[in-house]
């Protein structure tokens, strides 16, 4: 991310993962599964949401985070159906406790299966002769091109009958998904964590505009590509239609999300031309409250902004700000540090702002950009 | 009138509530947490066993010949046990605590667990810290118990972690402030760290925009935290030898002792805190557990003898209960790398001056373990936090546990 020219995919990457929540901490090889599920993400973040949903669920760091990989038939486990609707197109109100356990049994069977480089499925890597020794051996297989997927079991999938959202039949996962995708409430809740992500808390509380843009998305046989472009150009179908335009387009969602911990570090590692920092990337971020690939919960971060703003998480913001700024030697990026103002700022600053910048010393006028108010919004 | 972060949060959410500015509430510093909500002076301290204590070498079935049979090596530590009466031994390496339990002042919850148990650390930890086996809870029951009952807007030491860089699960709650402080000294404005700190100050006064004002009160936060941190640190003269165990080093988070002797000098200076969580990790014994459990279990109690001497000498053991727990328990039968591997249910250590002490639940009963060779549980671990909640911390336990839990009576009615 702070190095590719590309960051829109980038981000979207990031977005999913956010919401498609999977940790490491459950992971029986560290990061190697969130690793190819973070491929996955960045296949298909800007494809059709069904291709996505049907990536996420059969990824193997979300069958072993939410136990997937053990749902059998006799034996169901409902811990990712439930959250596939919850927290992760629907929300709750929109299906009933037997959604979810019919939903679960149609879920059964999925099993995680190793493919090599050509996609040919492959034995099971054997185990030892320690975990350590495992963990680098399936970490090497999957340098060499393996992935790690799910894959249905028929001897472990329950084939009889069920009901789920109103349909009826020996349901499987892609039944499942196309039950949800047909469900208007499931175009509004993506539209909903989108608007949020991309424009702003405020907006993605706004009926009418998320009510545009789901019903485009839905419209486009939900289409990514189509949900985006709808937001960020809003304007262009929002005139003379709706006060959510004036009101979130333009001004108002300027400056109108507080950027997280990976947006701050990434923009001012951008800003600086520090990228050496990269490599204190991942325990800055954490002590911020996110560590990328461990998420606190299935629940994600994206909780809207004021998640980011705790005693601890704050005050480490503004020392990252000073640990950038003082160690990260002469920004390459625009050493002309007053012309970071225009560059990083826009020039749009308040009067504390820049009184403070200007009162500053040359060595911590960055620190006290990076640390600004403005800085720390997006 | 009172301000709280969820206003603020509220108020942030409606755009054009711009230029709200943070009012002098907010700057009376966090001194005054006690002046606000819940009016005691009660303060628990919990710690977290991480990786799955071994409760059957905790608190020793002495004259149960299973014991033995199922744990040829571990099962000798039965002959060391320090009996608590005929039929249970504290771990050897137990000798302070002993001594608090002789003192009537530790009370041992046995069976402590749920129903349909998880044997992976991150779920089974999970459930503990919502207090929530169905899993759709998000925050953490500490958490719960800060934001319904005190103010922590402006009083960021009301719950607070010490010895780690993460809030963690059980205090996690997106409408309560609260802290976490690995390191007392590195808890501040890094480099020129008094000029920045003005700085900042100047930097976040009256901030504009829909977030100004919280940023403005997270600013003052940190500012205040970082103030009050270091009063408190020339206040306090630790009466008790506390020591980090260099050799243990099984985990990144065993800084035990160093953590509790923060969060004694946090509790003695007046801070305002009433929540404390430390963690000592290491429990995963699933190869050679003789010594490594031993070890942890000397460490741990050589740090919680500390932080107990030291409340006292302040004469504040009065208000503190310290609590353990620990994501599950282990298999009853020992492995063949002389380890053990996850299991269910194992008990909880309760300790403090304000504990009626003694043995509760039902003794672990090896003779009738579950399909999977498992311990049952015989007291579903919400019970302990209703106690808790209700019998010390003097809150409403239904209303953060979301119902209410029949009590176990361990604490003293005070």
């Amino acid at each position: 991310m702070a190095l590719t020219p590309a960051q829109f995919p980038e981000r979207m990457t990031l977005f999913w993962h956010g919401l498609f929540a999977s940790g490491a901490d459950k992971q029986p090889f560290e990061f190697n599964y969130m690793k190819l599920q973070n491929d996955g993400f960045r296949r298909h973040g800007l494809s059709d949401l069904r291709t996505l949903l049907l990536e996420m669920s059969l990824s193997a760091a979300m069958m072993t985070y939410l136990d997937l990989e053990q749902n059998e038939v006799g034996n169901p486990n409902e811990n990712f159906a439930r959250e596939l609707m919850e927290l992760f197109t629907l929300g709750p109100g929109n299906y009933t406790e037997t959604d979810v356990r019919e939903a679960a049994r149609a879920l059964t069977g999925y099993r995680i299966t190793a493919f090599d480089g050509a996609g040919a499925a492959q034995p099971w890597p054997q185990w030892g002769p320690t975990q350590d020794a495992y963990t680098a051996r399936i970490h090497g297989y999957i340098d060499a091109g393996w992935t790690f997927r799910g894959v249905l079991d028929p001897a472990a999938h329950d084939s009889t009958s069920k009901t789920f959202l109103g349909r009826t039949g020996n349901l499987a996962l892609a039944d499942v998904i196309d039950a949800i995708l047909a469900q208007p409430a499931c175009a509004s809740f993506i539209a909903r964590k989108l608007i949020a992500h991309f424009v702003g808390d405020a907006a993605g509380a706004d009926a009418t505009f998320v009510n545009e843009v789901a019903d485009r998305f839905r419209a486009s046989g939900y289409d990514l590509k189509t949900a985006m472009r709808t937001i960020f150009l809003g304007a262009d179908f929002l005139v003379h239609t709706s006060a959510a335009r004036n009101q979130f387009l333009g001004d108002a969602a300027y400056r109108a999300i507080i950027k997280s911990p990976v947006d701050l570090v990434i923009g001012a590692v951008r800003a600086t031309g520090y990228t050496a920092w990269m490599s204190n990337a991942y325990w800055t971020t954490e002590s911020m409250g996110m560590a990328v690939y461990e998420p606190p919960n299935v629940s994600g971060w994206w909780h809207g902004s004021p998640a980011w703003c705790g005693t601890t998480q704050w005050l480490d913001r503004l020392n990252f700000a000073g640990d950038v700024a003082w160690h990260g030697g002469a920004p390459t990026a625009n050493p002309d540090p007053d012309l970071n103002l225009a560059s990083q700022l826009d020039g749009v600053l308040s009067a504390a702002t820049r009184s403070a910048y200007n009162a500053a010393w040359s060595g911590d006028r960055w620190r006290v950009l990076l640390g600004s108010p403005e800085f720390n919004l997006r | 009138m009172t301000l709280t972060r969820r206003d603020l949060i509220r108020s942030g959410l409606i755009a054009g509530a711009a230029g709200l500015i943070v009012p002098p509430v907010l700057a009376r510093g966090v001194l005054a947490a006690t002046t606000d909500g819940i009016h005691n002076n009660r303060v628990l301290l919990v710690i977290q066993l991480g990786g799955g204590n071994d409760g059957l070498q905790t608190v020793i079935p002495l004259r149960d010949p299973k014991f033995r049979d199922l744990r040829p090596t571990l099962g000798k530590e039965a002959d060391a046990a320090l009996p608590l009466d005929n039929d249970h031994g504290l771990h050897q390496n137990l000798a302070g605590i002993k001594k608090l339990y002789d003192s009537g002042k530790v009370a041992i919850v046995q069976g402590v667990g749920y129903p349909k148990p998880s044997f992976s650390h991150f779920d089974s930890i999970r459930v503990w810290e919502t207090g929530d086996p169905t899993r759709r809870q998000q925050d953490g029951w500490l958490g719960k118990t800060i934001e319904k009952n005190y103010d922590s807007a402006g009083h960021p030491l009301v719950g607070c972690a010490t010895g780690t860089t993460s809030t963690p699960g059980a205090l996690r709650d997106l409408q309560a402030t609260l802290t976490v402080i690995n390191d007392q000294s590195s808890f501040k404005f890094q480099g020129n760290g008094d000029n920045m700190d003005r700085v900042m100050g100047t930097l976040y006064t009256g901030t504009p925009g829909i977030y100004g004002a919280l940023f403005d009160t997270a600013m003052s936060t940190v500012r205040d935290t970082v103030a009050q941190l270091k009063t408190s640190a020339a206040k306090y003269t630790p009466r008790a030898t506390y020591s980090d165990n260099a050799k243990l080093v099984f985990s990144s988070k065993n800084q035990l002792a160093a953590a509790l002797q923060l969060a004694a000098e946090l509790i003695v200076t007046g801070t305002g805190v009433k929540v404390l969580h430390v963690t000592l990790g290491g429990f995963d014994t699933h190869y050679t557990e003789q010594n490594r459990h031993a070890a942890l279990m000397a460490y741990l109690d050589a740090a919680v003898s500390a932080f107990h001497a030291d409340l006292a000498a302040y004469g504040m053991a009065d208000r503190v209960l310290i609590a353990t727990w620990s994501e599950f328990g282990r298999r009853p039968n020992e492995n063949a790398s002389g380890g053990t591997d996850h299991g269910t249910s194992s008990p909880v250590l309760l300790i403090g001056d304000p504990v009626k002490g003694g043995l509760y639940g039902e003794r672990a009963n090896l003779s009738k373990l579950d399909a999977q060779n498992n311990l049952t549980y015989t007291v579903d671990f919400r019970s302990v936090y209703q106690e808790i909640l209700t019998g010390h911390l003097k809150v409403d336990g239904a209303d953060v546990l979301g119902q209410s839990f029949e009590r176990l009576p361990f604490m003293r009615a005070a």
